[in-house]
């Protein structure tokens, strides 16, 4: 662990137990998270806590990580460059996945299934260093 | 059997049929005509034999004159020589055209004779032959009464001769009877011209014989044999023979008489017939020429019309086929649209399901996958040897789930057109080194010996590097996997010599594929038999997709096999990618 502050990770998930796993793992690995469990949540807590990296689920009830990243790019200056990994398990098939992605920048597409923890921590790890 | 060919028998045999009706009733016609033509030729004969015996009564007439004679009462007496010199004169018995003047008496002396040839009046002997007719018990003496008169036709070695015999008496008729009167007259040439002018057909006589000296007669003879007394022989198509037989004086058979007539009856009939015959063929033909063609316009050609569009809607996913008019046929294309329809619909949603489905798979796998990871990386503290045995056999279970998934997601996004194909500049060579990396725990686990080459001059090409990936992951793991340890797998990827398309071959020496079973080794969820018995893991839908991203990109794929021996696959593609952003 290095002596620089804590990066904060916002997951917004609607899965409980993935949660508590990127919860988990993301502690180990030494960062600091807030989780949520909706869109409508997420931009919420990604608003009043300008978490360093947001890691962001699709498919979820009132507002779906679509329209919240959309929100969010439009709120203010940190809004709009604040990294985003789309984490989900939708495969980027139709137009509106990837106009989001197009527009959403800078963004990432990471199919959960396909991916270890270990490998979205790294991902994670990627992000920010940029 | 195709219609085509049941139509063909089926108006043939009709044709065929209705032909061997008619022909029979031609027969029966033909025969009604032959006989009546029997009867008319008999007919004539017995008519000419009519003209015959009147020539004969007409001698037995002019005899009277003669016979019932006071001068001649007196010179069969007497023999006086003016009887002669006045009476028997040739001139005299040419007038009244008898050949023959013979004189008997009571007692059977010839008492006078004479005979002359009718052209030059010349006197000649008694012909050989006659003699015994002028005997006693002659049946030219067998009268009974004053007004006998025996009449026929003797047949002499000469020729035939028509006689006629009365006894001689007064000329009133009474007083005994001094003898007999013969006269006498050849059947020549000119009398069978007369019987034939008198009748109207040519006639012919010859004397009764079984072996007669014309071979004309010959087949009348046989008739004759068996009893008849009449006989009917075609000569040929035009003319026909009618043969009677003429008894002489001494009642037996002395001559047979030939008629020959022109066969106008059996040329009517057949001529008839033959009309009649022409008339049925041609209508028959007409008929069938006019079945045929229905049959064809309005069935046979629709139905090929048809089985055309439904054959190429098939080959190239087109929905709609549309069939001109209306009839039993536009219908059914119409039912087959509504078929279709709604076969492609359930297929849709079926293939919406499996996406579905799918993606709600990965959550709970997602779940089970990261927990085990982050168990196996002690994040909960250490773990016993079996507990992390156990916890990889669950790792490695769940990963294959995750691959059947990913699979199953492939394949319903190639069918329902939602896989998108970017294209960019990608350099395949490095992708392929990539994939046989990432297959090398698996290449150095069974021992597999394993050789890649890439030709120098593969360019960066413009594709999916995403989808080909699939493919060259898909071929490479199927080789390894196929393969038993310690086999070969070479990979090879290349220009092709016009160097407009990729050619890339992945070899093993594994299970091979049975021969029985190649034609469905591109089918979704197929597995060839001894790869389940080898109990080798796979999703059957590898080859699947590779096949379909392949041929979506313009190429082809195709593979050799022999079972034990191992398989080849190759897939060709061409450089310039047909699509540069499309749905597949």
């Amino acid at each position: 662990m290095t002596d620089t502050p804590k990066q904060t990770i916002l997951f917004v998930e609607e899965d409980a137990d993935l949660r508590a796993a990127l919860h988990d793992k993301l502690t180990i690995k030494g960062f600091l998270t807030t989780e949520a469990r909706t869109g409508e949540e997420g931009l919420r807590f990604a608003k009043r806590d300008h978490p360093d990296l947001i890691l962001l689920d699709i498919l979820m009830p009132e507002m779906d990580g679509l329209a919240m990243m959309k929100a969010l790019r439009a709120t203010d200056e940190w809004g709009k460059q604040v990294p985003i990994i789309l984490l989900t398990n939708l495969s980027a098939d139709t137009a509106e996945i990837r106009d989001a992605i197009a527009e959403g920048a800078p963004v990432q597409y990471l199919i959960k299934s396909d991916w270890t923890i270990d490998h979205v921590a790294e991902k994670v790890k990627e992000a920010l260093a940029l | 059997m195709r219609i085509r060919r049941k139509m063909f028998i089926i108006i043939g045999s009709a044709f065929v049929g209705i032909l061997l009706i008619f022909a029979f009733s031609g027969i029966l016609l033909l025969r009604g005509f032959s006989s009546a033509e029997d009867q008319e030729v008999r007919g004539n004969v017995l008519r000419a034999a009519g003209v015959f015996n009147s020539a004969v009564d007409n001698l037995a007439i002019k005899i009277y004159d003669w016979s019932a004679w006071d001068d001649t009462y007196a010179f069969i007496a007497d023999h006086n020589k003016a009887y002669i010199a006045s009476n028997l004169t040739s001139e005299s018995l040419q007038s009244i055209g008898v050949n023959m003047m013979l004189f008997i008496d009571r007692s059977g002396t010839l008492v006078e004779a004479k005979n002359i040839d009718m052209t030059t009046l010349a006197d000649l002997p008694l012909p050989p032959g006659l003699l015994p007719y002028l005997e006693q018990g002659s049946p030219l003496f067998e009268y009974t009464d004053l007004t006998g008169v025996r009449k026929g036709v003797i047949a002499l070695p000469s020729g035939l001769l028509l006689v006629a015999a009365r006894p001689i008496e007064t000329s009133t008729q009474d007083g005994p009877i001094r003898g007999t009167l013969i006269f006498g007259k050849y059947i020549d040439q000119a009398f069978v011209a007369e019987l034939s002018r008198t009748i109207d057909f040519p006639l012919t006589l010859e004397a009764y014989s079984k072996a007669p000296q014309s071979p004309d007669f010959m087949p009348a003879m046989q008739a004759f044999a068996t009893g008849n007394t009449t006989a009917v022989v075609p000569i040929s198509q035009l003319s026909i023979a009618g043969y009677t037989v003429i008894n002489g004086v001494n009642g037996q058979p002395a001559l047979v008489l030939r008629a020959v007539m022109d066969r106008h009856t059996i040329a009517l009939g057949q001529k008839t017939i033959l009309t009649y015959f022409t008339f049925i063929l041609l209508t028959l033909a007409l008929i069938s020429i006019g079945m045929w063609f229905l049959v064809y316009k309005f069935v046979l050609s629709r139905l090929t019309r048809l089985t055309t569009l439904v054959a190429t809607s098939t080959t190239t996913h087109q929905q709609e086929i549309v069939l001109s008019g209306h009839d039993e046929f536009s219908n059914l294309a119409e039912v087959i649209n509504t078929l279709t329809t709604k076969l492609t619909q359930i297929d849709i949603a079926k293939t919406e399901f499996v996406s579905l489905a799918s993606h709600q798979l990965r959550t709970p796998l997602t779940s089970i996958s990261w927990y085990t990871e982050m168990l196996l990386a002690g994040d909960a503290g250490t773990l016993s040897p079996a507990q992390i045995k156990y916890l990889k056999a669950i790792y490695v279970g769940n990963r294959r789930m995750v691959a059947l998934v990913n699979a199953l997601l492939n394949v319903s996004r190639l069918e329902l057109g939602t896989l998108v194909f970017e294209t960019r500049p990608t350099d395949v060579v490095a992708i392929a080194k990539n994939s046989v990396e990432e297959q090398q725990p698996q290449i150095v686990a069974k021992k597999i010996q394993f050789t890649a080459e890439y030709g120098t001059d593969i360019p960066i090409i413009s594709t999916d590097p995403k989808l080909f990936r699939m493919v060259i992951q898909n071929l490479l793991s199927n080789a390894i996997k196929y393969t038993p340890e310690g086999g070969t797998v070479t990979y090879t990827m290349r220009l092709n010599p016009a160097r407009d398309a990729l050619l890339i071959s992945v070899s093993d020496t594994g299970y091979g594929i049975p021969q029985n079973q190649q034609d469905k080794i591109f089918t979704k969820l197929f597995r060839a038999d001894n790869a389940r018995a080898k109990e080798v893991e796979g999703t059957g839908l590898g080859l699947y997709i590779v096949k379909s991203i392949v041929e979506h990109s313009g190429g082809k794929v195709w593979f050799e096999s022999e079972v034990g021996k191992g398989s080849t696959f190759h897939a060709s593609v061409p450089l310039e990618a047909r699509d540069t952003l499309s749905n597949i």
